[in-house]
């Protein structure tokens, strides 16, 4: 008898626990099913938010259909580097009267450099030839990662291009896991719908993101750092400033050296951008911009891209033999960026190398 | 670390795996205390030194001093007190009352040197001083004995759930919860998810999303309409509501699903027909530990009303200056004791009339709540002057501004008083408990991921975190 009944409550304890583990994975499941609902009708419904100087050249760039037949593409590093003006003088001067457009996004990663590939690609006028710039690596300051910007690249349709970020990392461990951990979770934020419907039904006026002079809007793009104004931009004169030791250090060769496998990596995730380009019969460069704290960094990449692209021209400008031309104190603005005089001077060295990419 | 952040969900489900997963008490009550104190040093590492100090001052005292049997029981448990409240005066309260004191004096025409110093205040030392001083209070008075167990008296300071923002648990409550292991069993898990997603709800959804519009017209009172001002003091109300009983819904959630029982701290304070019953709804583990502690020792009610309205009124007062050192403050709990006093006069005068008068209730509760909201007003503002200003509107309906309110304020409005009176109504909380699993489930589900959609993404701390 007690034994029956022994039996019996372990019966009735065993469907208990099966009724509870059924009722937890339906209640994942309507969770899950909801804020993928909800997250996904925000996306289809919301606008793209506003990203600082990528809309504007992009609005440029198509009202001025069909004009240039240069595109440089690639971040913040491109935005103050690459003057037109100086270009399109240099490679008139060698016989190729070409005119070029700086599409230098500021803190551009990988999933926004496929994005604007995209759109350069799917317009009906396209460019001879887009020179690409390595993007800035995904990392690591969260607040930024999670605003609208963002947010938008790390959703739905662009998870891949970021996730492939995150695995061709190409910084220092800690920062692959800090980018891993961020990106991980601005990626579930936007899988839930995190504060989707807060936006839509409450909504509050978002930070506002940092605004730059404008003046590059007539100068095909091109505006020179130091003449900026902004104050996020001269704020950097004390955040960080270009130190003597960060110019010793690029002229010496030394510092972070990308591994291997996330070159090559990172180099194959460049290629595929390339690729984009070359599908739709546009010729591809691949540029490097001097930067002396990164010069040992971006040795392995471009060596890579060599590598897999053998006839891919390649710009590179964060050499050693360069080192003396351009990590000049007098060039530089701040730790990553040239001035006025280091773009002009780059800019004229950029044409002639272009020359001989064309002459070839 | 925030109830409502990623870290906490992560925190708490290591700490709850780990509680479980040890079979025996003593154990699960050091690794709680190891991670209270983790939580707690979480916000600023140095602040565990004086949640150390407190605990060790009320174990010693109440464990070795205060007991009829020692000669110097008396100065041992004054001691005790004076040392919790000089905790309280230096970390809260120096640099208010030497401003006082500067003021005071240059008033009278002498010129004294300002010198303030440059305190951090520990987050959620108003509370758990409280509770230090309530449990050497009752062990002097006999109603618990002296706890032998520095380990349980150190988690009955610190234990995570209420260490920061209460409710303030009696030590008669909880210490005996930690005489034996809780039973998993035990756990009421449906109940415990219902109030901890319902508090979420509260906090993030409701009280996050309204702040940034009160937030500005508290800080610009003057360019808005009267309309909008109303409107942001009405929200405030909301806002403050929703915050703090939010955060004691997920407090009290957090302790039941680690199988610790604490009392209940709100009531729908706005659905009550009195300013006495407010008192009763509102806060509820402060105004009785006001009450026992304060109140009752000067005198209560045993005393001439002349010196039971003082009574009522430094009870009061003393109650807003825990709020914090403030001249705002001051005047809330000033507010809240003449409300109190009339209150009490006018129920014993015409007891008679309530019967007759039709709605009576509803009256008093739209009394009620043109109070507390008026009370609400310096609670928020920003300063003094403020408080004027916005007072003057919200009693005269006329303001010099013209600006509006970016929000929709009187819908929300209707809609929150109409949810809540129906929930209070017909108890929605019990009848989502006695919900069948799955059904439960499913709508847990649902309700989980709205509640995510409507979190705003920049998390704001808690209100009563600065108490």
């Amino acid at each position: 008898m007690a034994e029956s009944s022994a039996n019996s409550h372990e019966r009735s304890d065993a469907v208990v626990t099966r009724r509870s583990l059924r009722a937890t994975a339906l209640g994942l499941a309507t969770f899950l099913a909801i804020a993928l609902l909800i997250s996904a009708w925000h996306r289809s419904s919301a606008p793209r938010p506003p990203v600082a100087v990528m809309d504007e050249k992009l609005a440029d760039y198509a009202q001025a259909a069909g004009t240039y037949d240069i595109v440089f593409l690639g971040s913040s590093q491109t935005f103050r580097h690459v003057d037109p003006a100086v270009v399109d003088a240099g490679l008139a001067q060698c016989g190729h009267p070409l005119r070029s457009y700086n599409f230098g996004i500021p803190a551009l990663r990988e999933p926004e450099l496929r994005y604007m590939a995209e759109q350069i690609v799917e317009a009906p006028e396209k460019p001879a030839l887009v020179v690409v710039q390595n993007p800035i690596r995904a990392e690591t300051v969260f607040s930024n990662m999670m605003s609208g910007r963002g947010r938008y690249f790390r959703g739905g349709d662009h998870t891949g291009a970021a996730l492939k970020d995150v695995q061709c990392y190409t910084g220092r461990r800690q920062g692959q896991a800090r980018s891993l951990f961020n990106n991980l979770r601005v990626m579930l934020a936007e899988a839930f719908g995190l504060g989707r419907l807060a936006e839509t039904f409450v909504p509050t006026d978002p930070p506002e993101p940092p605004t730059y002079n404008e003046a590059y809007r007539t100068n095909a793009g091109f505006y020179p750092v130091d003449q900026d104004g902004s104050d996020h931009i001269v704020d950097r004169l004390e955040t960080s400033p270009m130190t003597a030791a960060d110019l010793e250090q690029g002229r010496a060769g030394e510092g972070f050296v990308a591994p291997a496998g996330s070159a090559t990596c990172r180099a194959r995730q460049l290629t595929e951008t390339l690729d984009l380009f070359q599908a739709a019969g546009v010729q591809v460069a691949y540029f490097v911009s001097p930067a002396p704290k990164d010069l040992a960094h971006d040795r392995p990449i471009t060596a890579a891209m060599a590598d897999l692209n053998p006839d891919l021209p390649i710009l590179d400008f964060n050499t050693l033999d360069r080192a003396d031309r351009y990590f000049d104190p007098a060039l530089w603005y701040d730790a990553a960026h040239m001035n006025g005089a280091g773009a002009a001077t780059l800019s004229a060295d950029i044409a002639e190398a272009l020359c001989t990419v064309m002459d070839e | 670390m925030l109830f409502v952040e990623l870290r906490f969900f992560v925190f708490f489900a290591i700490v709850a795996a780990l509680y479980w997963g040890l079979r025996t008490n003593a154990p699960r009550k050091v690794m709680l205390l190891a991670a209270s104190y983790v939580f707690y040093g979480a916000w600023d590492i140095r602040f565990l030194t004086l949640i150390l100090f407190c605990t060790g001052l009320n174990y010693l005292v109440a464990r070795y001093y205060v007991g009829p049997e020692h000669p110097r029981s008396k100065l041992a448990f004054w001691a005790a007190i004076w040392g919790n409240l000089a905790v309280l005066g230096v970390f809260k309260y120096f640099n208010f009352f030497a401003d006082s004191l500067v003021d005071l004096a240059s008033l009278g025409g002498v010129s004294l040197s300002q010198s303030t110093l440059n305190i951090v205040l520990p987050v959620g030392i108003s509370f758990y001083t409280f509770q230090a001083m309530s449990y050497v209070i009752d062990v002097r008075r006999r109603h618990i004995e002296a706890e032998t167990s520095f380990t349980n008296v150190a988690l009955y300071i610190a234990f995570f759930p209420q260490l920061v923002a209460g409710p303030i648990v009696r030590a008669a409550d909880f210490l005996p919860q930690l005489k034996r292991a809780r039973v998993r069993a035990d756990v009421a898990i449906q109940p415990a998810l219902i109030l901890f997603l319902l508090g979420f709800i509260k906090k993030a959804c409701i009280s996050d999303n309204i702040a940034p519009f009160v937030d500005e017209i508290f800080a610009n009172p003057g360019a808005y309409s009267t309309e909008a001002v109303i409107s942001g003091v009405l929200l405030y109300g909301v806002q403050i509501y929703c915050d703090f009983s939010g955060y004691s819904d997920m407090a009290i959630a957090t302790a039941m699903l680690l199988g610790y029982q604490f009392p209940k701290n709100f009531d729908a304070p706005y659905l009550s027909p009195s300013i006495t019953v407010f008192w009763r709804r509102w806060h509820i583990s402060l105004s009785s530990w006001l009450r026992d502690y304060l109140y009752i020792p000067l005198g209560g009610n045993r005393l001439s009303p002349a010196k039971r309205d003082r009574n009522l009124m430094a009870t009061m007062v003393l109650g807003g200056l825990w709020h914090g050192a403030s001249y705002n403050f001051l005047i809330w709990g000033f507010l809240h004791g003449l409300a109190l006093i009339v209150n009490r006069e006018w129920a014993s005068r015409f007891a008679g009339l309530k019967g007759r008068i039709p709605l009576a209730d509803l009256w008093g509760t739209l009394a009620t709540l043109y109070w507390v909201f008026l009370a609400w007003i310096f609670f928020r503002a920003n300063t003094l002057s403020d408080a004027w200003q916005i007072t003057k509107v919200y009693v005269t309906l006329q303001s010099p501004g013209t600006e509006d309110m970016d929000f929709a304020a009187w819908p929300f409005l209707i809609a929150f008083a109409s949810v809540h009176w129906l929930g209070h109504r017909y108890q929605a909380l019990d009848r989502a408990e006695r919900a069948p699993m799955e059904a439960f489930a499913a709508l847990y589900g649902v309700t989980a991921a709205l509640a995510i959609a409507f979190l705003p993404t920049g998390y704001r701390p808690f209100v009563y975190f600065q108490f």
